[in-house]
């Protein structure tokens, strides 16, 4: 019991976690890397409109992300060993097209990386 | 062989097969009160008949009262004060009231009123009467209201403080012919509510069957530029001063253009390449934009707001490149975040310091009137008798008494000190609006990227018949 409560809010926190954590991360990829685009937006949009877009986009990225973890919490729960290898290796990749540039943009790359990746940390201690 | 397919063409061009049938043109002038009918509306609205009557016969015009002979404009007057009325106007009322005056417009070749009922028949009758295959041009200038709770419901003001919204403009606009091509120009505030007429109805996620783009001032939440009612032509700097100068050869002013707006260096002019022209050399506080901006800007998912894919090769990157070269600013994000910081302190300042200086004028004003009321106490009741008998006898000697008062020089100053305050909040304003732009356009060209890369074919299909459409040549 104790051991379903754990995952049970382990995934329930990785489900909101998910949103904020690829925008954090976006963040400073582009900080790093990019031209700073995330100051347009802070010079372009009030901080209350801001705030309403990155509420619209959690949302909509919730779209995402729910079905994926789903999708990763059966798997890893069918398959324990092979499946959190299947997701590791998915999650790796898309994050590593996303960060490399390729055709999948980068939030999206983030959102579905980490979405794929965040199963794996709900895994039985035992498993 | 040759010979029979240019007869045959001659065949199809005679019946008019997909022939063009013209462009109606519908001006749209004036304002909603007296007060609020500004002679640099008129301006507009006479500066425009010039221009497009030189190209155009078909053009309809409403404007304010229409030709009932009402006075429908206020402007400012004769610059030369009355020496004997001015220091009444500065300690009693308004300073800026002693140079207004009232009169009915001189709008050439004025069709009807803008009273909402009397325009809404005449709008009808006009677009039911246009041939199927013809374009309409529609142009307001006049001023905007916005609803508050949906922008969808925004409105134009028209004469008798009529209110036309987005849905009732959508219903005129279906007069026209399914087959006709609608284009729009709102210089208005708040007239980026505008861009729903696209759909068959404001709330519809379907287009209008009617080829419809248009061009608007500001965003659907902002307040657009140009309402004063000064009418110096270097003090002209809303949106259609801007948009319809390609058309007019020349700026506003008659100066050659700091940059050619035939884009394509085709010869000429088309209704987007006027709007971009606009983007360019506007130094206003409008941040102008078409429908097949806004699409964009609809368009664009979640996982696309935090790209930072830049796309040199857009028309807006070359216009973000362009107004920073001009303005002196900076094409990087975090730099423009600086100083868009700073220029907001500024402003924040001179605001403060504005309510300050209005609340000492106020009480200065006060302490003046105050001398005044124990002499003459006529002169707090403006509509008694007493006090017109007071102005006929004593005008001369209560001008004399105010200007003889010790804090009347000062009043004077602080007066003048608002004025070049507020000159200062625009001048402010306008050089933010230009950083705004810069990332608007920036964003633009990134946007206009990833569209082509992740937009499903309906929407790129709705894009494309928007592009044709805003591409369209004024007069062909």
């Amino acid at each position: 019991m104790g051991e379903l409560a754990r995952r049970s809010a382990l995934y329930g926190i990785l489900l909101i976690a998910i949103y904020p954590l690829a925008l954090a991360l976006a963040i400073l990829i582009d900080a790093a890397f990019g031209d700073l685009r995330f100051f347009d937006l802070f010079v372009h949009e009030s901080r209350r409109r801001l705030l309403t877009l990155v509420l619209q986009d959690w949302v909509q990225a919730g779209f995402w992300i729910l079905p994926l973890t789903v999708l990763g919490f059966l798997l890893v729960k069918a398959f324990p060993k092979e499946g959190g290898f299947v997701l590791l290796a998915a999650s790796l990749a898309i994050l590593g097209a996303a960060l490399l540039s390729f055709y999948v943009p980068l939030m999206l790359g983030l959102v579905v990386g980490l979405s794929l990746a965040a199963p794996l940390l709900t895994r039985p201690r035992s498993a | 062989m040759t010979k029979g397919v240019a007869v045959l063409l001659l065949i199809v061009l005679l019946s008019g097969a997909g022939a063009w049938a013209g462009q109606k043109i519908v001006q749209i002038g004036g304002g909603n009160r007296i007060e609020n009918s500004q002679g640099q509306i008129e301006d507009n609205v006479i500066w425009l008949s010039r221009i497009l009557e030189r190209s155009s016969d078909d053009v309809t015009t409403f404007f304010a009262a229409g030709r009932s002979g009402v006075k429908d404009v206020s402007l400012y007057g004769d610059t030369n004060r009355d020496p004997l009325l001015e220091p009444l106007a500065r300690v009693l009322g308004d300073p800026s009231a002693l140079q207004i005056e009232f009169r009915s417009n001189q709008v050439p070749n004025v069709s009807g009123s803008t009273v909402k009922d009397e325009m809404v028949a005449s709008l009808g009758r006009v677009l039911e009467d246009l041939d199927a295959g013809s374009d309409l041009l529609l142009i307001y200038n006049g001023h905007g209201g916005r609803d508050w709770e949906d922008v969808r419901s925004n409105t134009l003001k028209t004469w008798q403080d009529g209110r036309v919204t987005v849905q009732e403009v959508d219903q005129i606009l279906d007069y026209a012919p399914q087959e006709s091509t609608v284009r729009f120009v709102f210089p208005q505030c708040y007239s980026g509510g505008f861009y729903y007429l696209l759909y068959d109805d404001p709330y519809s996620d379907q287009m209008a069957i009617q080829n419809r783009c248009g061009f608007f001032a500001e965003s659907a939440f902002d307040e657009s530029e140009g309402c004063s009612l000064d009418t110096s032509t270097e003090e002209y700097r809303d949106y259609s001063t801007y948009f319809f100068a390609p058309l007019n050869g020349a700026t506003r002013a008659g100066e050659p253009f700091a940059v050619d707006p035939d884009w394509n260096g085709d010869g000429s002019i088309s209704f987007r390449e006027s709007h971009l022209y606009a983007l360019r050399v506007a130094d206003s506080t409008d941040l102008s934009r078409s429908t097949a901006e806004m699409y964009l800007e609809a368009w664009e998912p979640w996982y696309l707001r935090w790209d930072n894919e830049e796309n040199r090769t857009s028309q807006y990157w070359k216009i973000a490149e362009y107004v920073a070269r001009t303005h002196g600013l900076s094409l990087d994000g975090w730099t423009l975040a600086r100083e868009k910081r700073r220029l907001r302190r500024m402003l924040d300042e001179v605001l403060r310091a504005q309510a300050q200086s209005a609340y000492s004028e106020q009480e200065m004003a006060q302490k003046i009137q105050a001398e005044l009321v124990l002499a003459w106490p006529e002169i707090q009741e403006p509509y008694s008798p007493g006090f017109l008998a007071l102005m006929e006898e004593r005008l001369q000697e209560i001008s004399e008494a105010i200007t003889g008062n010790a804090n009347y020089q000062r009043l004077i100053e602080m007066q003048n000190d608002l004025g070049r305050m507020a000159q200062a909040q625009v001048s402010l304003e306008r050089r933010i609006t230009q950083i705004d732009k810069v990332v608007r356009m920036k964003n633009l060209a990134r946007l206009e990227k990833g569209f082509q890369r992740f937009a499903r074919d309906e929407d790129k299909r709705q894009f494309e018949r928007l592009l044709r459409c805003e591409e369209g040549i004024f007069f062909p």
